[in-house]
């Protein structure tokens, strides 16, 4: 039984369509993409994150067209992606060298560099302010300067450079032992924007994976995770938010070329997380220590909630023990891709009618073969 | 001045400056287009912490150009779709590559050096900002729950 196709409805699906778009501009108002960039820009950062590319401009405009769906703005944005050419790999990343606009540990209160809260709702009173109803333009602009000089006010001196070398929690761990210190890995990653999933999968597939995830999907998985269905409960040792450099070799440069020859195309905004989780390790004469081990999360954009919870799955799915699903990379990476999730739902709305139609005639066909025996 | 350098201030500083620079260059030397402004995708890959390994995290929109002056091809490369600003760019990446210098790069060296010291001030202002919001435990007494003091 296969599926058959179709034809007629041409007429329907147009003015589907039409209906559609007027519900987009039924308000009769238009909102321009710069006041979707300047008012909405997590919902712009979360669209990138998950649409797997950083382009806000763009993805304020998907956002737009979508009506505000994150679901279909990552559509969009996956399928905007996916019409352009991969000019350029960059340069690999160091998070060490991350401008950073907040940092903070869990795991200790001092820390060297300070724990620095930069903007953050973690302080804020999270109550509806309704006066934002009528707040206007002029409002925001007076409120803006009002807050720069009250930043202003408070500001402390720093030397140059201290924001864009701040030193590791990890560091310290490292030096007394109970963080494994590991070589550098220049394994060449996986890409699965090319390469379809194959478990177990390498740590860089599980990596791209997760950070790219549908961010609610990340989040209750890792929720899970630490809460009776996993075996990762973490102490958050460190996050860090800031923009991080993405720069390019000129063409034809060999794999040694040096950094100071490289072009600097811009700055995307990051966070990352590195948890702490206790763990049994078995050293190579095969005694048994605690020390801790480290889930690693990071994301584009601000959302703690996802870098964070990304660092309990890269832990959790260290283990590839189907015990828990959450420690099952199938259950796992198969299902917390956006586009992946929502596109296979969605289907569910296309039409079946022959598939369904051979699952009622074997339903009607087994009822009768009963009510037949019944008779006998 | 390395490239890292003048490139990250070309792009970080408002792209009046390179287009400014570009049209000062194009006056004194012929400027031949060999790849036309075009967008496409740079994938960025990173050294995750936890083990030393890297991923990608994501690719970003990017604008590239390529021109020529006599022998020698500049390169523009800057993220977002901007046209104009990638083939400024590669104006003034393909000035710097002509040996012996040209006489207009001493205009345009001076002209980035003052670019790069505004935003070297204005970094420093907002960082100053950041660091307002910096906890400071002196007043609270008792346990020292510092990093050194816990791993002891």
């Amino acid at each position: 039984m296969g599926y058959v196709a179709v034809t007629g409805g041409e007429q329907a699906i147009s003015a589907s369509l039409d209906l559609n778009e007027r519900r987009r501009v039924a308000g009769g108002r238009s909102v321009d993409v710069d006041t979707v960039l300047s008012c909405l820009p997590e919902l712009v950062c979360q669209v990138q994150s998950e649409g797997s590319l950083w382009a806000p401009e763009v993805a304020a405009v998907a956002v737009k067209q979508a009506c505000g769906s994150v679901e279909e703005a990552v559509f969009l944005m996956r399928a905007y992606r996916s019409t352009l050419e991969r000019l350029y790999t960059s340069r690999v990343i160091d998070t060490n060298e991350m401008h950073v606009d907040r940092r903070i540990s869990a795991a200790f209160k001092d820390i060297e560099g300070g724990q620095i809260l930069g903007a953050t709702r973690d302080y804020a009173h999270r109550l509806i302010e309704f006066e934002l109803a009528d707040e206007t333009t002029a409002d925001v602009r007076d409120r803006l300067r009002e807050l720069e000089a009250s930043l202003d006010a408070s500001a402390v001196e720093t030397p140059a450079g201290v924001l864009d070398r701040v030193p590791r929690v990890l560091t310290y761990l490292r030096s007394i032992d109970m963080v494994r210190d590991y070589p550098l890995d220049d394994t060449e990653p996986v890409d699965i924007t090319k390469t379809p999933l194959s478990f177990p999968a390498p740590r860089s597939v599980i990596l791209q994976a997760l950070s790219r995830g549908l961010t609610q999907a990340v989040i209750a998985i890792g929720y899970a995770a630490i809460r009776g269905f996993g075996l990762s409960h973490p102490t958050v040792g460190e996050l860090r938010r800031g923009t991080v450099a993405v720069t390019v070799d000129a063409p034809g440069a060999g794999a040694d070329a040096s950094e100071d020859d490289a072009y600097y195309l811009g700055s995307i905004p990051v966070t990352e997380v590195e948890s702490l989780i206790v763990a049994d390790e078995v050293d190579e004469d095969g005694a048994h220590r605690s020390a801790l081990d480290v889930g690693y999360g990071l994301v584009v954009g601000s959302d703690e909630s996802k870098a964070i919870a990304m660092s309990v799955l890269d832990h959790s799915l260290r283990a590839d023990d189907v015990r828990f699903p959450t420690q099952d990379q199938e259950f796992v990476l198969y299902h917390i891709d956006g586009v992946e999730a929502t596109g296979f739902i969605s289907h569910l709305k296309l039409p079946h009618y022959v598939t369904f139609q051979s699952k009622l005639d074997s339903a009607l066909r087994s009822m009768a073969e009963k009510e037949d025996e019944a008779d006998a | 001045m390395s490239r890292r350098a003048r490139t990250e201030i070309l792009v970080e500083s408002p792209a009046a400056l390179a287009h400014d620079l570009a049209r000062a260059i194009e006056a004194e030397l012929p400027v031949r287009v060999v790849v036309p402004p075009r967008q496409g995708l740079v994938m960025n890959q990173v050294r995750e912490t936890a083990r030393n390994s890297r991923f990608y995290l994501g690719e970003a929109l990017m604008s590239e150009c390529r021109v020529r002056i006599g022998d020698v091809e500049g390169l523009g490369v800057v993220l977002g779709a901007d046209d104009e600003l990638a083939r400024s760019l590669a104006v003034i990446d393909a000035a710097y590559a002509i040996g012996p210098a040209p006489a207009v790069i001493d205009e345009v060296e001076r002209r980035i050096e003052a670019a790069g010291n505004q935003l070297e001030r204005e970094r420093a202002r907002e960082n100053a900002r950041i660091m307002g919001s910096r906890v400071s435990f002196d007043e609270m007494g008792g346990q020292d729950m510092s990093v050194q003091a816990v791993v002891k």
